[in-house]
């Protein structure tokens, strides 16, 4: 047995733990690459026969209908199950995308707009151009607007399955209280004096009296209902003014930076987040859940706070199960100077790129992008079918249930400002609600807020591209 | 002791200072390997990773690249970084002195034989036992602007409460009232136990000599508890600099930026935007700040006498 003295000097011993270091980062990195799971035995499917297929989805009314309708497709697929996964909105991104880093990914999962960009550049959404041309499926039957969506310098990452659009959902028995009528042609408003909008909120603002905003004695200390509640988000909230005024949170899908600090913006902002509040109608932006995102906006409808709740259709199946005690009408946001506008969007399912069953997992997408799902989405009331020919059994559904939906897809056929997209616009959207935050709060002017939002904003878009 | 013996020892000593052979090195990292590989593989390594990867811009998915000091100018020009370490200061501001006093009050108060004193400290020391994020959900009931408890109560004194968390002004005095809530009584024994290691001799004596109550606390009692505040101090200011978990459930960094903590940016940045580089630059940044911190602290305690007691 021969020994070797052992000695290690202080260089030699940094550099064997830089070497350790660079090693664990190393293996660190190949686990994003391969089946991490499945090497350890975790993730296997033992019936290989069937191709056992995970969906990702965030709604869980919507879960519901999806469950039904892929009844149907494994009833249609004997050799195919499908288990879905519910993963709640606030964590959805970071944790589809923390699924394909862990390698244990969905096979099928739920794209919002914001998140499409920053997944076609990872490479975790797999591009299905070629496949819907091979399988001849005709995208002129989708509500126009949809597919561009989806779709990245000419090439379509995923089928339409709904759209939405934002209105006002009313409470009709506080309108009938107060004797008022829910405005039967569009109202109107504008940055200087609030237009008829304001006058209509004005009369559905009540204090603890039961005086409305409009009337001599109105107590703006003790209001009990206000009219709004308008949100820090570009979608359901502040989103479809800008275009009303002549502005836009980006100037076109993908472009290098936005445009939201501007004369129109500054005008729109200062009349959502000043005027409102100091005509009172509007419910302190502060109730409104953190940097007023809106997530209490449909418990404060609910509590008869709110006489208006700003918000896109997806919500009308947990309105109509909160609001049991009223009935709830719909009506169209204004008009600004600049005519009537809705952000409009629609969610597509991404294909995994890592899924080991790609062509099981393109049969469940063409089937929830087809007419045959869309009829039981549409029929059950829980989506908007993308497919514009079924549109009127999501109506119909809801009109039995007493709930007229039909100003969604007024607002639908008008003018529609799509959701923005480009790269890092996922984390540029939450950037910009911190942001805009004190200005909603009155605690910085309109002009602060945009400056500071489209500083962030752009930063966060031209890294990520 | 015979003359051999000692010129026994003395060989021995002299071995022993002398230099150690391979074999002597190879016992010695066998004994030591249990707890060298675990520094190595869960303190040295990670705090190595984190650093290299505070050099490169990297999203977990696609391959990284070496972007050398950017991610450090960019988290503060982008990040407002200086900004979060103000908050984060402005916390650990709020929270340590509060919490030192409440915590040093009640051992002083808790440390006589009355009945019912163990029953009032287990009480303090119950809420270190509840889980912090469990709490911060009941605190954010509490807080509600319409419905919450506190709201209803300054209500019916006829004050209109603020809504606390969505006020930049309220939400942090709330963030770090849960917080001091929840360690008080954790802080709490350890001054109970400083104040059981002080003889009762130096009070009798200095009562004898007509010392005041008073004076007696901050004659004796704050002096002799020197080595109790240094610790209390150093683990309470980095805890406090660690924040995360009440500001996550209560304000998410809101409202605006009024909560976001280092840990609350840090946490954003790595798995809301999977900029692995930015996120790693900001957990050096804070690093290097507690460090500072904490090298201030030992030395202000160094510089002061401190007493043994055996």
């Amino acid at each position: 047995m021969t020994r070797r003295p052992v000695s290690m000097t202080r260089r030699q011993l940094l550099a064997a733990l830089g070497t350790a270091a660079g090693a664990v980062a190393g293996s660190a990195a190949l686990g994003g690459c391969s089946n991490a799971a499945a090497r350890w035995g975790f993730s296997g499917n033992p019936d290989s026969a069937k191709a056992n297929l995970t969906y990702a989805l965030w709604d869980t009314y919507q879960q519901e209908g999806y469950q039904k309708s892929i009844d149907q497709f494994t009833a249609k697929h004997p050799d195919i199950s499908v288990t879905i996964q519910q993963i709640p909105y606030g964590n959805y991104a970071p944790k589809i995308t923390a699924s394909f880093i862990s390698g244990n990914a969905p096979d099928l999962f739920w794209v919002n707009t914001p998140f499409l960009a920053d997944w076609i550049r990872q490479g975790i959404i797999a591009d299905v151009t070629d496949r819907v041309r091979a399988a001849n499926i005709d995208t002129s039957v989708y509500v126009e607007g949809l597919v561009e969506l989806h779709e990245r310098e000419g090439k379509l990452y995923g089928l339409p399955k709904d759209w939405d659009t934002i209105c006002f959902y009313y409470n009709k028995s506080y309108f009938q209280k107060l004797g008022v009528s829910a405005p039967t042609e569009q109202l109107e408003w504008n940055p200087d004096d609030g237009g008829t909008f304001l006058k209509f909120l004005r009369t559905i603002t009540s204090d603890s009296k039961g005086k409305t905003a409009d009337q001599p004695g109105f107590d703006p200390g003790d209001i009990v209902t206000y009219a709004v509640g308008n949100t820090n988000d570009p979608q359901s909230g502040y989103g479809s003014y800008l275009p009303m005024n002549g502005g836009a949170f980006i100037a076109e899908p993908y472009a290098a930076r936005t445009v939201l600090d501007t004369a129109p913006n500054r005008e729109t902002i200062s009349f959502l987040s000043q005027m409102l509040v100091d005509e009172h109608v509007q419910i302190p932006y502060g109730e409104l859940g953190p940097n007023a995102d809106g997530s209490s906006a449909l418990t404060l409808f609910a509590q008869g706070r709110l006489a208006l709740f700003q918000a896109g259709d997806w919500n009308t199946s947990s309105i109509s199960e909160l609001t049991s005690n009223f009935e709830v009408g719909t009506f169209l946001l204004p008009r600004g100077p600049q005519g009537g506008w809705t952000v409009f969007n629609g969610l597509t399912d991404g294909t995994s790129t890592a899924t080991e069953h790609p062509e099981q997992t393109w049969l469940l997408a063409e089937w929830l992008g087809g007419a045959d799902s869309q009829r039981i989405m549409g029929s059950g009331g829980y989506i908007w079918p993308a497919i514009e020919s079924l549109d009127p059994l999501y109506a119909e559904h809801w009109k039995k249930n007493k709930v007229d939906v039909s100003a969604f897809l007024t607002a639908a056929q008008g003018k529609k400002s799509l959701y923005p997209v480009a790269v890092g616009m996922a984390e540029a959207v939450s950037d910009v609600q911190t942001a805009l935050a004190p200005t909603f709060f009155g605690t910085a002017s309109a002009a602060t807020g945009l400056a500071k939002a489209q500083q962030v904003a752009d930063y966060r878009i031209s890294s990520g591209a | 002791m015979t003359a051999a013996a000692i010129g026994t020892e003395a060989a021995a000593t002299t071995t022993r200072t002398g230099k150690p052979t391979g074999r002597d090195i190879r016992t010695a990292l066998g004994f030591l390997a249990p707890s060298l590989i675990g520094v190595i593989a869960f303190l040295l390594v990670p705090v190595v990773v984190v650093i290299v990867l505070s050099f490169v811009k990297w999203d977990l998915l696609t391959p990284p690249s070496f972007v050398g000091v950017s991610n450090y100018i960019d988290i503060f020009r982008y990040d407002a970084v200086g900004h979060s370490l103000l908050v984060t200061a402005y916390y650990v501001l709020l929270n340590i002195p509060a919490q030192t006093v409440i915590a040093l009050g009640l051992a002083v108060l808790l440390n006589r034989k009355l009945p019912g004193t163990s029953f009032v400290r287990v009480l303090c020391v119950l809420p270190y036992l509840a889980t912090p994020v469990a709490m911060a959900v009941v605190w954010n009931w509490f807080f509600d602007p319409s419905t919450g408890v506190i709201n209803t109560l300054l209500g019916f004194v006829g004050i209109a409460g603020p809504s606390w968390l969505s006020s930049q002004v309220w939400a942090m005095p709330v963030v770090a009232f849960a917080n001091i809530w929840q360690y008080v009584g954790y802080n709490m024994l350890f001054f109970l136990a400083g104040l059981q290691s002080i003889p009762a001799s130096m009070y009798e004596a200095a009562a004898i000599d007509g010392a005041s109550r008073i004076k007696q606390f901050f004659s004796i009692t704050l002096p002799l508890l020197r080595p109790t505040m240094l610790f209390v101090l150093v683990t309470g200011v980095i805890g406090s600099f660690q924040v995360f978990d009440t500001v996550y459930v209560l304000t998410n960094g809101g409202p605006g930026d009024a909560t976001e903590v280092m840990n609350s940016l840090i946490y954003k940045s790595a798995f809301v935007g999977f900029r692995i580089g930015d996120a790693a630059a900001m957990s050096v940044v804070l690093f290097v700040v507690i460090l500072v911190v904490t090298i201030v602290q030992f030395g202000y305690f160094r510089n002061r006498t401190t007493y043994e007691m055996n």
